[in-house]
């Protein structure tokens, strides 16, 4: 091969697939990757999550065939259960709530996959995302912006790439609508132009749940019972470990009141399940730590962006203010409902995303609840 | 232009096989089971094949029974031998380094009550005979053992294995998959009862396989249904690709020794190439013989996958050990089966030549390889 091929990402779905023609329709030399993300969790049963099932690899090889590109697949079960799905299990362990999608995009594609496709030779990575990436000629910076179509939107997901990872990652649909996807499919013939959008967890199969996937990976929580406390510290029940519980969560606290109470907290340390009324979901400020800027090392003092607390979020305005030691402050205008910690926080600037940070652990100005978040309200959708 | 260097996973289809198999559909040829003249035509070409089979394999004619290939002759060996197998005899003893077709059929007859023994490997790659043999008594159903190994083409000791079997009266597959075209066959040598062939690996065609019984052998057909194959093989017959089978193993036979040592030198050719390109490369199975045909070698630092697709994106075919049902790359259970870990078990790279190699493939190959080898191992820093 002359040029360097780009490598697509082709999770086997409409989008990494329309993706992939449009850079095939420019001639662009190309390479195509399926990730193996779960087989080993699959035992001797036909048991595949959404994303990685035989049927898949099968479509994005049509479609690699059809647009005249060689395709592979990758066994990355390692990589996948040490980068994503431990951290998952951890962060339920630990009282948060997880964000598999973000971990997958910044540690997994953009990582794992980015090594074996440049060691083939590959010179950048293509993926289905809904985002839109600029170099900034100024800063020289690879500056991250929200889609065209603010419906299929996934910057959320895609805020902690580095800079260096933006340089080499493409993002074909950026500029597309969902409709506009599925009926360049049609025209070119895709066979997975009609397959349904994976909505959930890609790597739970339909009929069990993440429980079901991390007891078969052995990383269940393991029990650790505790109270199940109000914020006054009264004792009102127990539980087998805060692993069993979302922040937000209003059913199966098995408590005679449970009718009007969520869980506004889970502390690992204490073991405690803090639960409260719909007026204690709320708070007007949190800490995130693992901060990362993209149009700038730093900014100069305190800016007003929006921020979205969840990917579901349509954003709030708030101040955040970069406290040097790679937390911020984030002082929302209005009280925000749920607040999760483990989720990310992404500030905004219009359609230019400024960067992020992690939610962080219950702490006083931020112990947060949430109404009962499903996993669609943090999961990436295709 | 590409090259194809993965004999091991099938060989390309030889100009006889593909005339033949050219020359019996382009005629009308009846079933071999019917009495007509179209019939009595398709059962001379079906025992024609059935004869230059016989002479690749140094057996009578009437010991060939043809099959879909050389996993359904393994499975028709291991379930028909246990099948009949004597009261008392409830041992199966396997290498832990045969074909999946012989270690899933092995695992299998152990779901249904069998005790399984899979003998361990060295580094070498070559099994230990006696090691294999102290499991082989008078409680043991079946042994076998493979004549040489598809991954690292170590050749095993099937002479020794075999005497110790015929001793204790214990029925002996050997799985000759690997073995056929490249080295000859010695059916009685080995004292084997059973011998499974396959046709693609040897420049066939695909869909094609034998199974040798000796003559007084007890073994249960796998499929039932008529008379075919003297009522060790149901249904009938591929007659277009077992006459393939036949012209190929005809022509094998004609050239073996001329083309082994052909390919023995294009082997060296290769291995001294690969010692000079990167000196940490280990050749796995080196110390002891091996098939003319076969380099299984590690890189330090390069996994076999990086280097498949590298060397297919640059128009060279090779494989690693083995995939899994999705296509993705696992690692090795020969190499892991050696005693090496994972790391090395993903890293190896097989390189088999046959009868449509040139010396020209390897020495393209010897140029292209520095260039990605530093490219994979610099993306690892």
């Amino acid at each position: 091969m002359t040029t360097n091929p780009t490598a697509v990402a082709m999770s086997g779905g409409v989008d990494s697939s329309v993706a992939a023609a449009l850079l095939a329709r420019d001639e662009r030399p190309l390479v195509g990757f399926s990730m193996k993300l779960i087989d080993r969790l699959a035992g001797e049963s036909d048991r595949y999550g959404r994303c990685c099932s035989p049927d898949d690899f099968r479509d994005a090889r049509s479609v690699a065939d059809r647009l005249g590109f060689p395709h592979y697949i990758l066994d990355m079960e390692d990589e996948f259960r040490r980068k994503v799905l431990q951290p998952f299990a951890e962060d339920y362990a630990k009282g948060r709530t997880p964000s598999p999608c973000l971990r997958c995009n910044t540690f997994v594609k953009f990582d794992s996959l980015w090594d074996r496709a440049r060691a083939v030779g590959a010179a950048s990575v293509a993926t289905g995302h809904y985002a839109i990436l600029e170099r900034d000629p100024r800063s020289g910076r690879t500056q991250l912006h929200a889609a065209a179509d603010p419906d299929k939107d996934q910057s959320y997901f895609l805020f902690d790439l580095s800079e260096e990872q933006r340089q080499r990652a493409e993002f074909p649909l950026g500029r597309m609508t969902k409709d506009g996807v599925r009926a360049l499919a049609r025209e070119l013939g895709l066979a997975t132009a009609d397959k349904p959008e994976s909505m959930d967890l890609c790597f739970v199969t339909e009929g069990e749940s993440y429980r079901d996937v991390l007891a078969r990976s052995g990383l269940a929580p393991s029990p650790a019972a505790g109270e199940i406390v109000d914020t006054r510290g009264n004792v009102l029940g127990s539980h087998a470990g805060v692993g069993q519980f979302t922040v937000g969560q209003r059913r199966g606290l098995g408590l005679a009141s449970a009718g009007k109470l969520y869980v506004i907290g889970l502390d690992a340390v204490s073991r405690r399940v803090v639960v409260g009324d719909e007026a204690e979901l709320y708070s007007d400020a949190c800490t995130v730590e693992r901060v990362r800027w993209i149009p700038f090392d730093r900014p100069n003092g305190s800016l007003t962006a929006t921020v979205r607390i969840r990917s579901s979020h349509p954003g709030a305005p708030a101040v955040v203010t970069d406290r040097g030691d790679g937390s911020a402050g984030i002082s929302f205008k209005e009280p925000q409902r749920a607040i999760a910690p483990g989720q990310a926080a992404v500030f905004y600037d219009g359609d230019l995303v400024l960067g992020g940070g992690w939610i962080s652990g219950p702490t006083a100005s931020c112990v947060a609840g949430s109404r009962r978040i499903d996993s669609s309200a943090f999961l990436e959708r295709e | 232009m590409r090259h194809y260097l993965d004999h091991n996973a099938t060989s390309p289809v030889r100009d006889e096989a593909r005339h033949t198999v050219a020359a019996v559909y382009s005629h009308p040829a009846g079933n071999p089971s019917s009495m007509h003249a179209e019939g009595r035509a398709a059962r001379a070409l079906l025992e024609t094949a059935r004869r230059k089979v016989a002479i690749l394999a140094g057996v009578p004619a009437r010991d060939v029974v043809f099959t879909s290939g050389g996993s359904e002759a393994i499975s028709a060996a291991l379930r028909g031998v246990a099948d009949r197998t004597p009261e008392g005899r409830r041992r199966i003893v396997v290498s832990s380094i045969e074909h999946s077709a012989v270690l899933e059929a092995a695992r299998a007859a152990g779901a249904a009550g069998f005790e399984v023994v899979e003998v361990p490997c060295g580094p070498s790659g070559r099994i230990d005979a006696g090691a294999f043999a102290s499991n082989i008594d008078g409680r043991t159903a079946l042994a076998c053992l493979q004549a040489a190994n598809n991954e690292t083409g170590v050749l095993q000791p099937v002479a020794e294995v075999g005497a110790v079997c015929g001793a204790a009266g214990v029925p002996f597959l050997v799985d000759a998959v690997q073995a056929a075209g490249k080295l000859a066959l010695d059916r009685d040598g080995w004292n084997a009862d059973l011998l499974a062939l396959s046709a693609h690996k040897l420049g066939g065609p695909q869909g094609a396989g034998a199974l040798i019984v000796r003559e007084g052998t007890k073994l249960a057909p796998l499929i039932a249904g008529g008379a075919q194959e003297r009522r060790r093989r149901g249904g009938t017959e591929a007659l277009a690709q077992l006459a393939g089978f036949g012209a190929a193993a005809h022509a094998i036979v004609q050239e073996l020794e001329a083309e082994s040592s052909r390919l023995l030198s294009l082997r060296d050719r290769l291995e001294s190439g690969l010692r000079n390109i990167a000196p940490g490369v280990r050749i796995h199975g080196e110390s002891v013989p091996r098939l003319p045909n076969t380099t299984n070698a590690a890189f330090p630092g390069v996994s076999g996958e990086t280097l498949v697709i590298a060397l297919d994106l640059a128009g060279f075919a090779v494989s690693t050990g083995s995939a899994c049902a999705s296509g993705a790359v696992t690692p090795s259970h020969v190499i892991r089966a050696m005693g090496f870990d994972d790391e090395e078990a993903r890293g190896a790279v097989r390189i088999s030549l046959g009868w449509s190699t040139t010396s020209e493939a390897i020495d393209e190959l010897l140029a292209a390889l520095p260039q990605l080898l530093a490219r994979a191992t610099m993306a690892r820093r």
